[in-house]
Order: structure tokens, then C-alpha cells, then sequence
């Protein structure tokens, strides 16, 4: 490997450590903000796309093992989530050519936007009030459905939900890192089939996504507060509602 | 595989005592990090799972954790009354 070469996924893989390290710490994977950082970089999109749906794996299932040995990972309540995300995402898949993709994603967009509003000047005590098996098949199914349409991450949207619903954000968190890699995971596995894959850019920003998410799951877990963590996905929020109106709005930066 | 489980999860707890004894940590955060591990207990108190692994790996968790607050009221609230 030669010195431009060694720059060259120098560059990535410090992008996506520090990307992954920030989208750790709010418990979503980062591919929202690394495919078209990757793309802006001259990687082909769909080549882009498969990366980042397998770094968003690699980050959160760091994440996830983590939280596992400390006893905050509840296995039983995310499955649910997994479940009817892994059941509904095709189906969402499908429906998309029937529905027009601009109109979801606008209306995406303002709940987007309302979310990270609430998220930023609600104060309300947040204890764990609907709880039941079935708000969570609801929700998996209902985001399952609307990513597998647009083609979002899944995290992004439920997060919102369930701290609206009055789950501890640090709590959802925990459950969301470990639905992540089994709906990103699929998509992966898809886009192989039919992308010429770069597997030492692969290798790199993995290794690059695992050390993200280790290092910002430790942040979360003892430098932020549940307060703080729901603070941080609201911004993550704004970002990626910018990011979408952006570009419906066809503006390129 | 619980044992082998158990063994990494005191292994990383031990590793992170360091992180969480330090006193820039708010109390929130060790406190809701207890708090978690208890209510899983507590649920598979209510589903009657107390003789799992899991459960004796979540009881040694908590054992834990709680020493981590001892070693925290020791070091960083008694300092403060002091001062």
C-alpha cells in the first residue's frame, strides 16, 4: 500500500470512527450521515450504501454486547422490536412502488422535526409507561414499514417514539443498538450481491465503527445524563431532517 | 455459555470500576444503572426465573454496582461534607 493510498482510507476511517463515536452515544447507527459523506468522497453510492449499513452493524453491535455484560441490555423487551422490524421492512420494500417516496418523506420530515422540538422542551418525568409487548410490535411494525419505503434507518424513528411514549431515552437506547444490526444487516447481505465490494475499505471502517461504538456507548453509559442523551438525538434529529429537506428540495452543498 | 457470559461481564465491570467510581460521573448515572439491573430482576422475580443463570449473572451485576456506590459515597460525597 503506498502513502496515498494509506491516506486515502486514513481519511475514511477516521470520519467514521468519529461519526460512529457520536451516533453511539444517542444508541443509531451512523450510516444516515456516512453514505452521502462517502458518496460526496467520490465512493460509488450503492458501494456507499453497503458499507455504511454494514458499519451501522458493526457500531451498534459493539454497543450492544457492551450493555449486554452490564446488565442494562434487556434482551426480552427489544425483541419484540426485532421482530415486526425484520417482518415489516419488506413489506414497506414492496409498498414503495405504490406510494409516491416525496410525499412519505415530507411527512417524515415533520415528525422529524416535532420529535427533536419535543424532545428538546418537554420536560416531562420519564418513566417507563407503555410497556406492553404489543406498543412495541406496533412500532416495529409501523417503522419497519416506513423504512423499508424510504430506505432510512430504522433507529432514527423509533427512538423518538419510544421516548415520546415515556421510555428512559438511555433505556431506549440500549434496546434500539441491539434492533439495528438486524435490520442493517439484511440490507447488506442484498446489496452484496450486487455491488464489486472494496473489502480493505471494509475492513477499515469497521474496525473504525467498532472502536465508535465502544467509545461512544462509554460516553453515554457514564459521562451523559438520560436528560442529556435525549437532548443529543434531538440534535441528531434536526441533522437528519435538514439533511432530508435538503435534499427534497434538490439543494446540493 | 451463561458461565463464560458471566465471567466477561464481571471482567468488564471490574475493567470500567475506574469510569464509574470517578467523581465527574454524575450520581444519575449510577444510580439509573442500578435501577435498570433491578427492574430486570424484579421482572424475572415476577416470571419466577430466579434459579437462571441469567438471573444469578444480574444478582452478581447488582452486587457490584452497589460496591461501585459505596466506593463513590466514600471517596467523592464524603470529601465534599468534609470540604
Amino acid at each position: 500500500m503506498n502513502g496515498s493510498e494509506l491516506l486515502h482510507y486514513g481519511v475514511y476511517f477516521l470520519l467514521t470512527l468519529a461519526l460512529s463515536t457520536l451516533f453511539s452515544m444517542g444508541g443509531v447507527g451512523a450510516a444516515i450521515v456516512l453514505v452521502p459523506t462517502f458518496t460526496m468522497m467520490g465512493m460509488p453510492l450503492n458501494l456507499a450504501k453497503a458499507i455504511g449499513l454494514f458499519i451501522n452493524s458493526a457500531s451498534t453491535i459493539t454497543a450492544s454486547v457492551m450493555n449486554f455484560f452490564r446488565g442494562v441490555l434487556d434482551v426480552g423487551f427489544a425483541m419484540p422490536l426485532v421482530i415486526s422490524i425484520l417482518l415489516a421492512t419488506p413489506v414497506g420494500a414492496w409498498l414503495s412502488q405504490y406510494v409516491q417516496k416525496e410525499v412519505v418523506e415530507w411527512i417524515l420530515v415533520a415528525f422529524l422535526l416535532v420529535s427533536a422540538l419535543l424532545l428538546i422542551f418537554s420536560h416531562r418525568e420519564t418513566k417507563v409507561v407503555y410497556d406492553k409487548a404489543w406498543i412495541l410490535y406496533l412500532i416495529g411494525g409501523s417503522v419497519g414499514l416506513v423504512s423499508g419505503m424510504i430506505g432510512v434507518g430504522g433507529g432514527s424513528l423509533i427512538m423518538p417514539l419510544l421516548i415520546l411514549l415515556g421510555f428512559d431515552a438511555k433505556k431506549a437506547a440500549y434496546a434500539i443498538s441491539f434492533v439495528i444490526p438486524f435490520s442493517s444487516l439484511g440490507g447488506f447481505a442484498t446489496y452484496l450481491s450486487f455491488v464489486h465490494m472494496d473489502w480493505i475499505m471494509l475492513g477499515v471502517v469497521t474496525v473504525a465503527a467498532i472502536m465508535g461504538g465502544y467509545i461512544g456507548d462509554r460516553i453515554m453509559h457514564y459521562n451523559l445524563t438520560p436528560g442529556q442523551v435525549k437532548k443529543l438525538i434531538a440534535v441528531l434529529l434536526l441533522l437528519l431532517s435538514a439533511k432530508m429537506v435538503m435534499k427534497l428540495l434538490h439543494i446540493n452543498v | 455459555m451463561v458461565h463464560i457470559m458471566k465471567k466477561i461481564a464481571d471482567w468488564i465491570v471490574d475493567h470500567e470500576k475506574d469510569d464509574a467510581a470517578d467523581c465527574t460521573v454524575p450520581d444519575e448515572v449510577v444510580d439509573e444503572w442500578l435501577e435498570t439491573i433491578e427492574e430486570r430482576k424484579k421482572r424475572m422475580e415476577e416470571h419466577g426465573r430466579t434459579d437462571t443463570q441469567q438471573y444469578e449473572m444480574l444478582s452478581d451485576l447488582e452486587k457490584k454496582v452497589k460496591e461501585i456506590k459505596e466506593i463513590r459515597r466514600r471517596k467523592c460525597h464524603l470529601g465534599k461534607k468534609e470540604g
